[in-house]
């Protein structure tokens, strides 16, 4: 007759595939943030290469043209003031999570060392 | 009648208790040995350099009886001219006249040097760490607790065997009460 595994055992197993779970998530996150922080650069870019155009042809416009440009220089320029914030803001966010991955990278390793050392699980690819 | 409760700590608490642990730990790594037990292995070693000078004496002795003409070469052939057994000749002469008298001057002089650190012999030093160890353990299955109950993040030097939820027995007996080096 064999014996049956300690509760402990199956419920550190669980919270190990949790563990490694919710590292997956959050490595996911960070690498879809910096997409779309890369994403976001270059349209930053876009929008300087536009305002640059819009002023290189003011510097040839006169009368009511010239008011025309003057107003989409404006909202251009709002644009780009829009454009950094969110780069910032998304920035700020993908620091946030790549260190919330790295942390919770370091637990996972230190929850599969003791997991191999118990005999939980044979290598860190088991879990 | 009323039965106490324990309180229940906040898990900021327990973190505080935790923290608290890991320096008494630290502490207590770096303790000293008793003033006694660090004098007896200076008059150990003393005794040592004493002996390698006396057996030094009793083979240049030898040498002058045989009537050899002793040269520097000779010399160290006598003495083996390893780089510590050189150094141990030289304390080993200097003290060998007076070896109570530098103890004593030796244990005056760290007298008035005590700062008043923590000292323990080897075996109340393993016993003091298995002793906080343990409490350490505990703490951190009650803080994962904690963390599991209120979804904060985990500590990243937390143990992973407490994380895990692996009882302090099983922990201990795989080594694994505390995720610091050992």
């Amino acid at each position: 007759m064999t014996q049956a595994p300690a509760p402990w055992r199956s419920a550190a197993r669980a919270r190990l595939v949790r563990l490694k779970s919710e590292a997956e998530a959050s490595r996911a996150e960070s690498q879809r943030l910096m997409q779309t922080c890369v994403a976001m650069t270059q349209a930053l870019r876009t929008t300087e290469a536009e305002l640059a155009e819009l002023e290189r042809r003011a510097a040839f416009t006169q009368g009511p043209a010239l008011a025309q440009i003057e107003r989409a220089l404006a909202e251009k320029g709002a644009d780009l003031d829009a454009h950094r914030a969110a780069l910032a803001a998304a920035r700020l966010r993908h620091e946030e999570t790549r260190n919330a991955y790295g942390m919770q990278q370091r637990v996972l390793d230190g929850a599969i060392a003791a997991a191999m050392r118990v005999g939980l699980i044979d290598s860190p690819e088991a879990v | 009648m009323t039965t106490a409760k324990k309180p229940v700590l906040t898990l900021n608490e327990v973190r505080e208790d935790v923290a608290e642990v890991l320096a008494l730990i630290e502490r207590t790594r770096g303790a000293g040995l008793p003033e006694a037990e660090s004098l007896e292995s200076l008059k150990a070693t003393l005794t040592e350099c004493c002996e390698t000078w006396r057996k030094f004496v009793d083979a240049a002795a030898g040498a002058v009886a045989a009537g050899e003409a002793v040269t520097v070469h000779r010399l160290l052939s006598i003495t083996a001219a390893t780089p510590e057994k050189l150094g141990m000749l030289a304390l080993g002469a200097a003290v060998a006249p007076r070896l109570d008298s530098v103890l004593k001057e030796v244990a005056a002089a760290a007298k008035k040097r005590d700062d008043g650190r923590l000292r323990l012999t080897a075996d109340e030093k393993a016993a003091r760490l298995l002793e906080l160890r343990r409490e350490l353990y505990r703490l951190e299955l009650v803080e994962e607790s904690g963390v599991e109950h209120t979804g904060a993040a985990r500590r990243p030097d937390a143990n992973g065997a407490a994380v895990l939820g692996v009882p302090a027995d099983v922990a201990e007996a795989h080594g694994l009460l505390s995720s610091e080096v050992q």
